[in-house]
């Protein structure tokens, strides 16, 4: 094997001194003179129209340096990474429990609670739409404008309704996927300032510096080079941390107090509102040969996406490209169809909607080898994409497939040290 | 505002922190002492990340309220090597890749030191079940584990040479 | 955290002057593995706390009259470690030793465990299926009673006798003797460690000489508020010769127990009722071992 200078080899990173040693400095860790800490008063309820706010008694409480709403921001009030549709601070209605309504700025963090208890607020509540097929119903409370579906996608490749005839055995399946929390172990926090020139500095736990910039930016009404973000070493993101957190809140109150604010979540605030991983249901028609060649593919995708858009557009992308896995198969059709309602907001999450396709792909690989009386294993490697498959988007495969390589690798392995396992996934 | 005066020996140095009793000691050791090797990953007692040794024990110190740290000797990963140089623990966490994001390695780091203070020679079991209160996300164990019996291995050699 | 007054007193007389003078307001933190989270939850705001972990007189494990005597403040970590413990009494060894993770061991105190009485407290169960005794001092004197009534009894907390101005000072239960009586505790959690108990199944047994059962006590941990006592169980083997077989005649009995008790919450019953027949074989086995009665292989 040719000697590469740094492949396979064993290499000390570059930045695990200072983690080691206790010294890298987490969004947290930071602090600067004269800093205030911030925190949210955030909804109680799903769904409503915030009637009246009244942030008089807090902005009273000795120690509070200011008290915010919507009406306080200078720029754009609507974020979000593809579509614009979360605000920073509620304005028309509160869209899920934990929607931000105001925020808080004050020399503790115990004050900042203190004052967050005296914030009063009255909504008029609107049903909260709580399910796919909810809101999905004519008649059911629109989340944001006059319908619910938030993205729709369709792949079409080859002839499905066609192929059906030549299949000697079909299996059809649902297959649902429940919503997740990444659980980063740091919870999201951040502090801004704003320097000498003027410049608004944003130092934050964060997997999207430049998309944050964006959004500060147009929040603050200001160009782009006013603003600079800064990623602190951050402690864990897998997805969920590309979504604004406190970036937007802490920029904002610095701007009104001109003195540096930190925000930190609790735990809890940030399981809270953090994205999630979307729950996707795969209702899933697949057809093969008796030789266990698959022959098609017809999956009706659907997911509650949750209040705000987030990645659901890009996720919704590649669960459908993905739900013939790694597999052959020459005529694949995907309706996937994912809706806003009032549950917490769905986001990116390692694999963006491809391992949720997976559960559905690899149950039906099962399915159908139980069908044919053929071995998981069996089945799996008759199918396997290789160098010039073509995959349902039309693309063909033309380097560096190693899905095969690797099954027969795992195979051997799996003989080697778990041999009972080998046994489920090579006997009939 | 109420304040009270711990005295307590925090990393082998004798200490008296002016603090507020309604504080844990995590937060003392972050925003009194500035020892922010601390972390906060939960703030109840289940993930591990804010780890001190405390008389000897590896603790979750969001479960300690400041007072109760009077006449307490507390260690912060800042205590391990104050000559700044990594020690037999930190060098073999940097080696075997048992960091990823690294907030989660200050408690991994300081339960291991506390338990090879204990035993110096630990089984993979044993090494398992002393970090079994320290989580990681990024889901690194078997190189955190791996570490451990390194940093074990060669602090046995050390000491026979 | 909301404010409060902080006292940290160095004996059991000057912590009972204190509960009395804040008996209006005041929350004793003892490991603190509740208290300090509800603390800072704000899901407990006293004007005055108390803590205990400077009051040496409340640290020991001692074995006098042929009773175990434990100081309320004694840690998990170090019951889980006492090697007397250890070899009489598995099911509080083996309580201790699974609670929580190694930091929650050697904060935590088996006073706190049972003072704070929580669904799944698992020092509370197994004291509870030992038939402990407690021991509750005030500046009013000094009461003890069995942990069983200790639990029915409604203090300031309303989950126990505890009054406001009252501490648990000790906990204690006669030795067992290993020769005739075996102990077990076995725990069902998600996961292995920093599990809250799904079901914290406990048992003790008794023969005479000839195997015959004399006495027997099997109570489970976060099925019910308080531990649940399977008492129809135990009558069934009293008397009886112990076997393995004839000890798994009494899980249709507790089968039925749980599904009665949990009707109003279907969610979990189905479950438990199934996981806790599981729980139980093991404990049954483990008994049966240690008494070398009979070696169970499933």
């Amino acid at each position: 094997m040719k000697e590469y200078a740094v492949l396979a080899k064993d290499h000390i990173k570059v930045d695990v001194l200072e983690k080691v040693m206790g010294t890298a400095k987490f969004a947290a860790d930071y602090r600067m003179p004269n800093m205030l800490y911030g925190g949210v008063f955030r909804s109680k309820v799903p769904h409503a129209i915030v009637k009246k706010l009244d942030m008089e008694k807090a902005r009273a409480l000795p120690g509070v340096a200011c008290v915010l709403d919507h009406t306080a921001i200078p720029g754009k009030n609507r974020f979000g990474i593809i579509f614009k549709d979360e605000p920073c601070l509620v304005d028309d209605k509160v869209r899920r429990y934990g929607d931000a309504i105001a925020v808080v700025a004050a020399e503790t963090p115990e004050l900042v609670d203190e004052a967050l208890d005296l914030i009063e607020v009255e909504y008029e509540e609107l049903e909260a739409v709580s399910s796919f097929e909810r809101a999905m119903e004519e008649d059911s409370p629109k989340v944001h404008g006059d319908t619910n579906v938030n993205v729709r996608k369709h792949l079409e490749y080859g002839n499905v309704d066609e192929a059906w005839a030549k299949c000697d055995v079909i299996v059809e399946n649902t297959y649902s996927t429940h919503i997740l929390s990444h659980m980063f172990i740091e919870p999201d926090a951040g502090l801004a300032y704003l320097d000498e020139q003027g410049i608004m500095n944003v130092i934050v736990s964060t997997q999207n510096a430049h998309y944050d910039r964006n959004e500060v930016a147009a929040m603050l009404s200001v160009p782009q080079n006013r603003v600079r973000v800064k990623q602190a070493v951050t402690g864990g993101g897998f997805g969920g941390k590309l979504d604004i957190s406190v970036q937007l809140h802490c920029a904002l109150m610095a701007l009104y107090t001109k003195r540096p604010v930190k925000m930190v979540r609790s735990r809890s605030e940030s399981t809270m509102v953090s994205s999630k991983r979307h729950p996707l249901t795969m209702k899933c028609k697949t057809g093969a040969t008796k030789d266990g060649k698959l022959v098609a593919v017809d999956c009706v995708m659907t997911c509650d996406a949750g209040a705000y858009s987030s990645y659901a557009p890009a996720v919704i992308g590649r669960a459908p490209v993905h739900i013939v896995g790694p597999y052959e198969c020459p005529n694949v059709r995907c309706d996937a169809v994912f809706v806003y309602t009032n549950n917490p907001m769905c986001g990116a999450f390692r694999g963006f909607g491809v391992p949720q396709a997976a559960v559905c792909h690899e149950g039906q690989m099962n399915a159908l080898a139980k069908a044919l009386h053929m071995s998981p294993l069996e089945i799996r490697m008759i199918n396997a994409q290789k160098v010039g498959s073509v995959i349902p988007t039309g693309q063909k495969l033309t380097e560096s497939v190693g899905f095969l390589d690797t099954l027969i690798q795992a195979r051997d392995k799996a003989a080697e040290v778990m041999p009972e396992a080998l046994d489920r996934l090579t006997k009939v | 505002m109420n304040k009270i005066i711990v005295h307590c020996t925090v990393n082998h140095k004798p200490v008296a922190v002016e603090t507020a009793p309604n504080k844990r000691l995590l937060d003392m050791l972050r925003e009194d002492l500035n020892l922010t090797s601390v972390k906060e990953g939960c703030g109840e007692g289940e993930c591990g990340a804010c780890t001190v040794i405390f008389n000897g024990e590896p603790v979750t110190s969001c479960c300690v309220l400041a007072g109760q740290a009077e006449g307490a000797e507390i260690i912060t990963l800042e205590g391990i090597s104050p000559d700044g140089k990594p020690d037999a623990v930190q060098q073999a966490f940097m080696e075997s890749g048992a960091v990823q994001c690294g907030f989660c390695t200050p408690g991994m780091i300081l339960t291991a030191e506390a338990l090879l203070a204990k035993n110096p020679d630990p089984s993979e079991e044993e090494v398992k079940l002393a970090l079994s209160g320290n989580l990681c996300r990024c889901t690194g164990y078997a190189k955190i584990v791996e570490a451990v019996l390194l940093a074990a291995a060669r602090r046995r050699e050390e000491a026979q040479a | 955290m909301k404010p409060f007054d902080f006292y940290s007193p160095t004996t059991v007389d000057e912590a009972l002057e204190l509960l009395h003078s804040h008996r209006e307001s005041v929350a004793v933190v003892a490991g603190g593995t509740d208290l300090v989270l509800e603390l800072n939850e704000h899901k407990a705001s006293p004007a005055a706390i108390v803590d205990l972990k400077h009051i040496a007189e409340l640290n020991y494990i001692r074995v006098e009259d042929g009773r175990f005597r434990i100081g309320a403040m004694t840690t998990h970590a170090a019951l889980a470690a006492d090697p007397t413990i250890a070899k009489t009494t598995h099911l509080l060894h083996d309580a201790t030793r699974l609670v929580g993770s190694p930091q929650i061991r050697n904060l935590g105190t088996i006073g706190g465990n049972i003072a704070q009485s929580s669904v799944a407290g698992d020092g509370l169960a197994a004291c509870v299926t030992l038939g402990a005794d407690l021991t509750l001092r005030s500046v009013r004197g000094e009461r003890t009673m069995n942990i069983v009534d200790f639990l029915e009894g409604e203090g300031a907390q309303k989950r126990n006798s505890l009054a406001a101005d009252e501490l648990l000072t000790e906990i204690s239960f006669p030795v067992p003797d290993v020769k005739h009586t075996a102990t077990a505790f076995y725990k069902l959690g998600k996961r292995k460690a920093l599990a809250i108990s799904v079901i914290a199944g406990c048992m003790t047994a008794t023969v005479d000489d000839d195997g015959v059962c004399t006495h027997v006590s099997m109570r489970a941990g976060a099925l019910g508020r308080y531990p649940m006592h399977f008492a129809s169980c135990e009558e069934y083997l009293i008397g009886k010769k112990l076997s393995y077989a004839v000890m798994l005649e009494t899980l249709p009995i507790m089968h039925d127990q749980i599904l009665e008790a949990n009707r109003s919450r279907p969610w979990s019953v189905f479950y438990k009722k199934e996981g806790a027949q599981g729980v139980y074989k093991k404990l049954f086995a483990d008994i049966l071992g240690q008494l070398g009665i009979e070696e169970v292989r499933e």
